[in-house]
Parts: structure tokens; sequence; C-alpha cells
């Protein structure tokens, strides 16, 4: 075991996943672990990366082996709590929550997490409580500020929610929830172009921020009509859920089979042939329109000019 | 990964096959266009050569593929045999296997694309699997022909 040298690569994946350097900072982990497999913090911190890229089955695993280093470990119970959520589990990830909220009763965190839990599993009926008792212990909190000021975009609150992006970006100016709070609430105003560059201003520090790359897909799907159709289409697919979103398509295409099969039992070629051609179509579109929305977002992310220190 | 470096549960390990490495869209693009005697193989080919550590969960997947459709293939003959079908119901009844394995064709190629696109993160080598997707597509008439005449044989591969 060495532990100094796996210090220095926690250090340096620490610098680094500030920077928003996510695969960075997880090769220098990878390296950390390397020298001491029995750091704790440093599994927990993997798997918070790894859920960053959305590797749930690794993140629920480090962190499984952090909480058998550590079971008293913060980290460790946030970790597990965010591969719990990831994986659905929500039992388990409240009982992680309240766990850590035991260990860090006076941490904001404690209370953005359990927010974080209600949101998931889509309650949503304690996320309001929880916002306002982590802003009672930080009312300065920008990540707090950030997620309440979206709870209210959400349900319709601009004006309040406006305030709290505010209040965000006057804590920490260029905290990347806050800017996409801000683009989001542009955008919901038709300020199309300052939306963009809120989004734009997120990725030059980190173009793997996911909010900031959404906010980029709903500008360009607000401005182009027919890629705006894919991203609806895409973003219902996502709300159902993997599992629910192959059912659906499974059942549209037996929908479409039996169609098929009945118009040319009632002895309508024509319209069996236009059936089959309306199948065509939608299966052409749904390949050919994702293809071109990515390659766009993925032009519009690379002239986006990265901030030293990346 | 060099020596003294920690590895991750889900880095793909490819083995001599590595280089055989395609997108699993392509083996589901060849369920749908070429049939199951080319895509079943495929998927479980694929699941070794990207070194996915859920390969065994995807070959049992490709396995209950099979089986089901088998078995939905010989409940049918049997209901049309018992007269529980007849020739106009038999046609609907039958649209149930190619949603079936379309249907586990989707679930494997989602659970290989994971592990695909963390075997590209790190740089795996990736063939091209469009020749190979035509290729099944004119050959399948031919490949067909070649099985034994059995109706539920013909099902389950087509």
């Amino acid at each position: 075991m060495d532990d100094r040298t796996a210090a220095r690569h926690f250090d340096e994946a620490w610098s680094l996943a500030q920077a928003g350097n996510t695969p960075g900072a997880i090769e220098a982990l990878q390296r950390a672990l390397g020298a001491d497999p029995e750091m704790a913090e440093g599994h927990a911190f993997l798997s918070i990366l790894l859920l960053n890229q959305r590797r749930v089955h690794a993140a629920a695993h480090e962190a499984g082996i952090a909480l058998a280093l550590a079971p008293e470990s913060p980290v460790a119970h946030r970790a597990a709590a965010g591969a719990s959520v990831a994986k659905r589990n929500f039992s388990e990830a409240l009982a992680h929550a309240e766990i850590l909220l035991e260990l860090e009763p006076e941490n904001p965190d404690s209370y953005l997490l359990l927010a974080s839990i209600d949101f998931a599993r889509g309650t949503n009926d304690r996320l309001e409580e929880y916002y306002l008792k982590a802003l009672a212990l930080d009312g300065q909190n920008p990540d707090a500020l950030a997620a309440y000021g979206d709870l209210l975009r959400r349900r319709d609150r601009a004006a309040e929610a406006l305030e709290k992006a505010r209040e965000a970006l006057s804590a920490q100016p260029q905290h990347a929830d806050a800017l996409v709070l801000m683009g989001r609430l542009l955008l919901d105003a038709g300020e199309t172009e300052a939306a963009r560059e809120h989004a734009r201003a997120v990725l030059a520090d980190d173009p793997h921020d996911l909010g900031a790359i959404h906010l980029l897909s709903a500008v360009k799907a607000r401005s182009n009509p027919v890629l705006g159709l894919w991203w609806r289409y895409h973003a219902f697919m996502e709300k159902l859920g993997q599992t629910r979103a192959v059912i659906v398509l499974l059942v549209a295409f037996l929908l479409y089979r039996i169609a098929a099969v009945a118009a040319q039992d009632g002895g309508s070629t024509l319209a069996a042939g236009l059936i089959n051609w309306v199948w065509l179509a939608l299966v052409a579109y749904t390949w050919v329109g994702p293809a071109i929305f990515q390659q766009q977002i993925k032009k519009e992310i690379e002239q986006v000019s990265l901030k030293p220190g990346f | 990964m060099a020596d003294g470096v920690y590895r991750i549960i889900d880095e793909p390990a490819p083995g001599a096959l590595g280089h055989l490495t395609v997108n699993p869209l392509w083996p589901l693009l060849g369920l749908m266009l070429a049939g199951g005697w080319l895509a079943w193989p495929w998927f479980i080919l694929n699941a070794f050569a990207l070194g996915s550590p859920t390969r065994f969960k995807e070959t049992s997947l490709v396995v209950l593929g099979i089986a089901g459709t088998a078995a939905l293939a010989f409940g049918l003959f049997l209901a049309f045999e018992a007269g529980y079908l007849d020739r106009t119901s038999i046609k609907y009844a039958i649209l149930i296997l190619p949603v079936w394995k379309i249907g586990i064709g989707y679930y494997i190629y989602l659970i290989q694309a994971g592990s695909f696109g963390i075997y590209e993160y790190y740089g795996g080598l990736v063939r091209p699997g469009i020749v190979v997707v035509i290729a099944g597509f004119f050959l399948r008439e031919h490949v067909l022909d070649l099985l034994p005449e059995n109706l539920i044989l013909l099902l389950t591969l087509s």
C-alpha cells in the first residue's frame, strides 16, 4: 500500500472533477485505488463520478465497497443513495439518506439528497420542504437555490424562480445549475439566443454537463420544428423509462402489423402499401432524427471554447 | 489497464475476439432484416468480442429468445391443428413471433449498448457491421432453404 501516492492521485481527481473533467478524474481515482485499494472515500468518489456517466452497475458496486470499508462514512452513504436512486430502489436510497441526515444534520446537502430522491420517485410532495430546510441551514447555498428555483419554474412560478436563479448566481456566478436554470427561464420567455449563451457558458467549463446539453437541445428543438418533433418524441420515451418505452414500441409494431394484415385481408393492397410506407417513414425518421440532432449538438459543443484548466 | 491501476467492474475486457466487435445496432438490424439465424449467434459473438461484463446474461437472453420463439411457434401449431385457430386468425396470431423476437433482441441491444459505449470510450476497435447485415439480407432465403423441412425450426430461425 502507498498512502501518499494514493492521496496525491485522489487530490488530482478532486481538482479534475472540480474543473468538470470527469473522465480525467476517474482515471486519477483508478490510480489512487491502484495504490491503495482500501481507500473508502476513493471508492465513494469513484461511485459518484461513475453515476455522472450513467454507469449505474459500476457505481453501485463502488458504493458497496466504500460502505463495507467505512460504514459510517457520509460520502459512502451519499454515493450509495445516488446509486440506489439510479436503480430506482427508492426505499434503499431513503435509508441511506436518513443515515446521512443523522451523521450530518447541519449539512444542507443532506436535505438536497432527500429532495433528489423525492424528485426521482416522482412524488414531489416534500420537495419544497427539503429545499426550504436546506436554505434555512445556508441561505446562500447555490445548489439549493438553483434546485429550488427549478422547482418553482416547473410549478409555473417564474418570477420567484428568476429571483432564486439571480440569488444563486450572485452567490456563485459560474454555478452550472443556476446558469442552466436562468437559460431555461430565458427560453420559456422566448429568448432563444440568450438561453443558448447560458448553455454555452456552462459547457465552456464542462462539456459533459447534462443540464447544459439538455438546455442546448431544447434550444435547437425550439428553432427547428422537424427536429423539435423528434425531441418531443425522445422526451416522451425518456419519461416512460426503458422497459415501458420498449413495450410501447412493441405494441406500436404489433398494431402496425395487424393493420397491414387486415388491410390485405380486406383486399385493399393500396391501404396495406400505404401502411407499410408510413411505418417505414416513421422508422427512417426515428433513425435519422437522432443522428442529425446529435450531430448538430456536437457541432455546437465543438464551437464552445473550453476554459483553461479543463 | 496498466499495472497498479484499479479496474472498474464494468470495464470491458476484450479477448482474442476483440477485433470482431460491432455496434450492437447491427445484430439488431440483422434480426429484423435477415432473421434469427444471423442475429442470435451474432449477439453472443459480440458480447464475448467486446468482453461485456454481462455477456452471460446476454447469452441467456439469446437462449430465451430462441426457446421462446420455438415454444410460441409450437403453441400456435398445436392451436391450429386442434382447430382453435383458423386460416384467418393464424395470420394475426403468428405476429406474436416477430414481436417476441424483436422484444428480446431490443432488450439485448439495450444491455449490450451500455457495454459497447464503455468499450468505445476506452478506445476499443469497432468493425462496421453493415456489410454483414446486407449480406444476411440477400442470403436469407438461401440459408433458410438449407434448413431441414420443419416449420417450427423455420419460424424460430427466420
